[in-house]
């Protein structure tokens, strides 16, 4: 009991001690708050990932691809049927994009992903993240009369609106069609539309596929007819400054894409698209990298698809499991069921490891680093403390005197360091809470006072920075933080129980 | 004395082997050490010494008052000395010493002469290099640290010249340490109502009921010496050692103290040992034995 009373009292009457817990009570805000941000960072990235890779891909190790999908789904329905809710057949591919800003032909590398328009929002988010709420519910690569999202759907707070994308649409794509024809007509210099050469050019070209694309074959007039639909990353047709995003291209624009064939040598070709909507995960390595178009066509341009049979080729099928089913388990029973040398099947964990390996990695050294801060700050206790037990000393002598243990008095000192670490670590907790939960205002505020934004949502492409608090982690970092306290009261708790009584007593 | 020594090694052995769990006279269990826990004397029977009963103490008899016997608290042939850079410095040299019980005994001596370290010896702050401290014909100086602690919590009493108030509590609180030190903290926290009725009593009964909230800053000297006189006596002790508990004080106030300290004497059935180095204090005590060279050369009543 006394010990207790008597830690109390030091505590309220030692500021000293005090003021040597605040290296304590910052380490763990800082901790808190480098923590809560990490993991909301990661858990919105993995989301991200997640949603656009879906749960398991199987990929042929050949950009060739493999034949039959329908064949290989229902091979791995046979083999993990019980944990498949959906699957969906892509072909991937990397290609050039070009299209025109004013009098400029930009061209930029990409990765041309052929979906299955019925299937693809079964597996992945994909859909979620379209721009016309229309493609959201019901995709489709045909051009939307007007309607495109004019604010950032995805935005969880404000966000400044795309004014721009009110013109999207067929509207635009007309208003460009007249533009160009009265240059035209002005110029007196009729110049011949090019309908998708390299389609043409490949010998597997199906003319019966035409229609299905809305590509006319004869007479082709922008203003009523658009070529295949496509749909472009964000970052390929926009760029973002200070939070505001501006368009190079709207849906409604025409494209050029180039790719590979297969075969050995593999042959360039090349055909025009219609923008039709915008992808944003705001990732911005996928934003800026992936077109999507109807998985038929870029099989036609590639010529995938086999004569005799009327069948594509694929690369990969997208595979999304049902809640529950164990990603890994599932993972190595269809690795045991198919050939490693041509098939490569990976979980969207495994295709992302050394991402997410390097974001845990970042946020361990963190930690390793702000723990050492709390340490230091152990060692400012130990000195302290010290302190203090001299100053004490007389004390010390009187209550063995009156009979306490050397066991007794050491427990004094022992509780104090554990009270202090506890004060510390709470107020460590209340800064830190208060810090994660008004984030995004310190950030505003810091950015007003030293003029440079703290977060730029040019580079990461959240208007709010994420963060989660795991109260296991919070507890984890709370408990650190009073052990080191404690610990860090060993020596001058040993100190003190190891005073003579009688020296203690005569001590000045 | 030779008897004395044998018998009370018999003791000591006899409850340690077999673990006797002694119980305290309402009745609980309690963790202490027959030392600790009996009392070893009826102070109020003053009727000779009995040595049948001295030679045939046996573990059943622990719990049971002992009769009244010549000493209370006995020291035989105690040596100390203290190193001092490398050069021994010896301060007791072989000190006998006979208390009985209620007797208020004054030990005089010049400073350096030893005194407190007496004290000290006797009050198991320290051990001797030689000799023994007998409470009640039982040896006490070379028992457990447990026990010791147990002793100096119950048995003993301790008023020294600079008060050693813990400055952070305040009076009442002071006065309670020694019960929360002897007590875990449920029973304490229990019977804390009781405790702090006793201690109430006990600062009404020196003087000082109107002190309770105040720290020690707040109090003065004479004051600080009736706290501490307090604190001394919470936990009921047999012996009260006090290491000049005048020292500080001008003469009217220590006389005060003394006269206090007798009256306490009476009404708590207290044994007092007291050092001073003034004569004029002394004097009030029942009985003054002189110590200087290191042995006790004088007595005088």
């Amino acid at each position: 009991m006394y010990r207790w009373l008597l830690c109390w009292r030091y505590l309220k009457t030692r500021y000293i001690a005090l003021a040597s817990i605040i290296s304590v009570t910052l380490g763990v805000a800082t901790m808190i708050v480098v923590n809560s941000v990490m993991l909301g960072f990661t858990h919105e990235m993995q989301n991200r990932l997640h949603g656009i890779l879906s749960d398991l891909i199987f990929q042929s190790r050949s950009l060739e691809g493999f034949p039959d999908p329908d064949w290989h789904m229902e091979q791995i329905r046979r083999v993990a049927g019980d944990a498949i809710e959906a699957m969906t057949p892509t072909v991937v591919v990397p290609g050039m994009l070009n299209y025109q800003v004013g009098d400029a032909w930009m061209t930029r590398p990409v990765q041309i992903i052929g979906v299955d328009e019925r299937t693809q929002a079964q597996v992945s988010d994909f859909s979620k993240y379209l721009q016309h709420p229309e493609n959201r519910k019901n995709l489709s690569f045909n051009l939307r009369e007007g309607g495109y999202d004019v604010i950032d759907h995805q935005a969880d707070g404000p966000s400044l609106p795309r004014d721009e994308m009110a013109l999207a649409g067929w509207e635009h794509r007309r208003r460009a069609a007249r533009l160009r024809k009265m240059i035209e007509q002005v110029q007196q210099e009729p110049e011949q539309q090019s309908p998708s050469q390299g389609a043409e050019a490949s010998p597997f070209t199906n003319p019966f596929e035409r229609a299905q694309t809305n590509e006319p074959v004869a007479a082709f007039d922008p203003e009523t007819s658009q070529y295949t639909g496509a749909i472009l990353g964000i970052g390929l047709a926009s760029f973002r400054r200070n939070g505001q995003d501006h368009f190079l291209l709207l849906p409604g624009d025409d494209v050029k894409l180039t790719l590979p064939t297969v075969g050995t040598p593999p042959r360039i070709v090349s055909d025009t698209f219609t923008v039709v909507d915008f992808y944003e995960s705001k990732m911005s390595e996928y934003d800026a990298n992936f077109v999507f178009v109807p998985i038929r066509v870029l099989q036609q341009l590639r010529g995938m698809i086999d004569p005799s049979t009327g069948k594509g080729y694929v690369n990969a099928i997208s595979i999304k499991l049902k809640p529950g089913a164990d990603m890994n388990e599932v993972r190595d029973r269809l690795r045991n069921a198919f050939a490693p040398q041509y098939y490569a099947i990976d979980t969207w964990r495994d295709s992302q490891g050394p991402l997410l390996a390097a974001v845990n990695m970042e946020t361990a050294i963190l930690n390793v680093l702000l723990f050492l801060i709390i340490c230091v700050a152990g060692f400012g206790i130990l000195a302290i403390f010290f302190m203090i037990v001299v100053e004490k000393t007389r004390d010390i002598g009187i209550l063995k005197a009156l009979g306490a243990s050397a066991a007794g008095v050491m427990s004094i000192f022992l509780g104090y360091g554990l009270l202090l670490g506890v004060v510390g670590a709470g107020a460590g907790l209340t800064l830190g809470l208060l810090f994660v939960r008004h984030i995004n205002e310190i950030a505003d505020l810091l950015g007003r006072i030293t003029g440079h934004r703290v977060f730029d949502p040019d580079i990461y492409y959240f208007y709010k920075i994420p963060t989660i608090v795991d109260p296991w982690t919070v507890g984890w970092i709370m408990a650190g933080a009073m052990l080191i306290a404690v610990l860090a009261s060993v020596l001058p708790a040993l100190r003190a129980a190891r005073l003579h009584p009688v020296e203690a007593l005569r001590y000045e | 004395m030779n008897k004395l020594t044998s018998t009370t090694d018999g003791l000591s052995s006899a409850s340690q082997e077999t673990g006797h769990l002694p119980r305290s006279p309402n009745g609980e269990p309690s963790d202490a050490h027959p030392l600790v826990a009996r009392p070893h004397f009826s102070l109020r029977k003053h009727d000779g010494s009995s040595e049948t009963l001295r030679q045939s103490q046996d573990l059943e008899c622990v719990d049971e008052p002992a009769e009244a016997t010549e000493c209370l608290l006995s020291v035989r042939g105690l040596v100390k000395s203290y190193r001092k850079a490398n050069v021994e410095i010896p301060v007791l040299k072989g000190v006998d010493l006979d208390v009985r019980p209620g007797e208020f005994l004054a030990i005089v001596g010049q400073s350096g002469s030893g005194k407190s370290t007496l004290l000290h010896l006797i009050g198991l702050l320290d051990h001797p290099d030689q000799g023994a401290v007998f409470l009640g014909g039982d040896r006490i100086d070379n028992v457990p640290v447990r026990i010791r602690d147990q002793l100096r919590n119950r048995t003993f009493g301790m008023v020294f010249q600079f008060y050693h108030l813990l400055p952070e509590l305040t009076t009442l609180e002071n006065i309670l340490v020694p019960v929360m030190i002897g007590r875990s903290f449920w029973s304490y926290w229990r019977q804390r109502k009781e405790y702090r009725r006793r201690a109430i009593e006990l600062l009404e009964l020196i003087g000082l009921g109107h002190r309770l909230k105040h720290r020690p800053h707040e109090l003065s000297g004479g004051e600080l010496q009736r706290a501490a006189i307090a604190r001394a006596l919470i936990n009921r002790p047999q012996i009260l050692l006090a290491d000049e508990p005048t020292g500080n004080l001008d003469p009217e106030t220590g006389a005060e103290i003394l006269n206090l300290l007798r009256t306490l004497r009476d009404e708590e059935h207290l044994t007092i040992v007291m050092v001073t180095h003034d004569h004029s204090i002394a004097a009030l005590a029942d009985r003054i034995v002189c110590l200087s060279g290191g042995k006790i050369r004088n007595e005088a009543t």
